[in-house]
């Protein structure tokens, strides 16, 4: 997905009201995010967790708009289905079961069903074994966190309205440089 | 050769992003072992090479626990506040070390393949232990939080520059040219490129390459007008 200056606009737009109605506001760019996506790789409820799993990951805040605006879920979707490691692909499809099996046990319904509260207790819970991942859904959460950080801070969001990055401009008058002392 | 350490400048973090991309921002620290003190582990000795700053990727990313607003903050907080660096060690002529021609393994022109027979040993084992403890206790000196060290090295001929295979000497019978890169056994011809190194040092070797390179084209010249080549 390229994200154009007026969508860049209507982001940071969103992102503000998001912050001023926190309820209302995400499930609007959610549904305007499944409504222009036609995923190559994913099914579309597969693809509506993805999308939901890396803005719980990389939200929008202050700063910068997160995930969803960057286009995460797209450039997973379209790296999967350009990709010939067909290992890589059979655990996507099984790490994003787990999540729902997962959120089953936890609170018996669909993950996307589930409140804000119980999707955060669902993605908590996979998160808790980050550095000696033993179960499928802890195993899923590297996974799914590495596409995540590549994908977003690779993004024009995540590269220019997050990080500020410096580069590919020229440097005019003074080093602009931190000085340490 | 594979050790090193990777610091967090904590006076870094949370500073606005500057641009450190495109400018010389490298730096070097060059041997420093075994010039004034003798160290009981080894001889010879190695040099740094290391970087810090921002850059269009915050790596940090892939190494910051957790998700959410937390994690993206901490991200951005951390970018550009991290430094490191890895040793680069001369590898000593070990006679064990050669290459040769495979007696069966040949290419698509019939070529016999080349074989490499290639191991560190001792003295570079000691070495890459002291990287460690000797980068470690720079950061700490500085005032840089240790944040990770490497403490293997990386396999044979994995970070190289080629060299040796060919080497200088003045006895035919252990050596393949002589002090101007002329071949013992073949008169006009002369290997003036890295494989008549003796060791691998620890610098990076082009201007030594260079520098021989000049040295036996003048004597090559000179024989040439003496009629001798």
């Amino acid at each position: 997905m390229t994200v154009t200056r007026r969508e860049m606009l209507a982001a940071t737009a969103a992102t503000a009201a998001a912050l001023a109605a926190p309820l209302a506001a995400p499930e609007a760019a959610q549904a305007a995010e499944a409504a222009t996506v036609v995923p190559k790789f994913f099914t579309a409820p597969e693809f509506a967790l993805v999308d939901e799993l890396a803005e719980l990951i990389i939200p929008a805040d202050a700063q910068s708009p997160g995930a969803r605006v960057a286009g995460v879920a797209t450039y997973i979707d379209f790296r999967l289905a350009e990709s010939l490691d067909t290992d890589q692909q059979a655990k996507w499809h099984s790490g994003l079961a787990a999540v729902e099996t997962l959120s089953q046990e936890l609170h018996g319904k669909a993950f996307l069903q589930g409140t804000p509260e119980q999707r955060l207790a669902v993605l908590t819970k996979m998160a808790a074994g980050e550095k000696d991942p033993k179960t499928p859904a802890e195993h899923f959460f590297q996974q799914l966190k590495g596409w995540t950080v590549r994908a977003y801070y690779t993004s024009k969001v995540g590269i220019h309205a997050d990080q500020h990055y410096k580069g590919n401009v020229y440097q005019r008058g003074d080093f602009a440089g931190y000085d340490a002392k | 050769m594979g050790p090193g350490v990777t610091g967090l400048v904590k006076d870094m973090i949370g500073k606005p992003p500057t641009l450190d991309d495109g400018r010389p921002g490298g730096f070097y620290i060059p041997r420093f072992r075994n010039l004034k003190d003798k160290q009981p582990g080894f001889v010879r000795g190695y040099g740094f090479e290391g970087g810090g700053g921002f850059s269009i990727f915050p790596g940090n990313a892939f190494g910051t626990a957790g998700f959410g607003a937390n994690f993206k903050k901490d991200v951005r907080d951390h970018a550009g506040a991290f430094i490191g660096m890895g040793g680069f060690g001369e590898v000593l002529a070990r006679y064990e070390n050669y290459m040769d021609l495979d007696p069966e393994e040949k290419d698509a022109w019939g070529i016999p393949t080349l074989r490499f027979h290639y191991q560190f040993g001792d003295n570079e084992k000691k070495m890459c232990e002291d990287m460690v403890v000797a980068g470690r206790e720079m950061f700490e000196q500085a005032g840089i939080e240790v944040v990770g060290t490497d403490d293997k090295m990386l396999t044979e001929g994995w970070s190289i520059h080629e060299l040796g295979t060919a080497r200088m000497g003045n006895d035919p019978k252990t050596s393949v040219v002589n002090q101007f890169q002329q071949s013992h056994d073949v008169k006009n011809l002369f290997v003036v490129d890295g494989s008549t190194h003796v060791s691998a040092s620890c610098q990076n070797p082009t201007w030594t390459i260079m520098a021989l390179a000049w040295r036996s084209c003048e004597y090559l010249a000179g024989e040439f007008k003496k009629g001798n080549l």
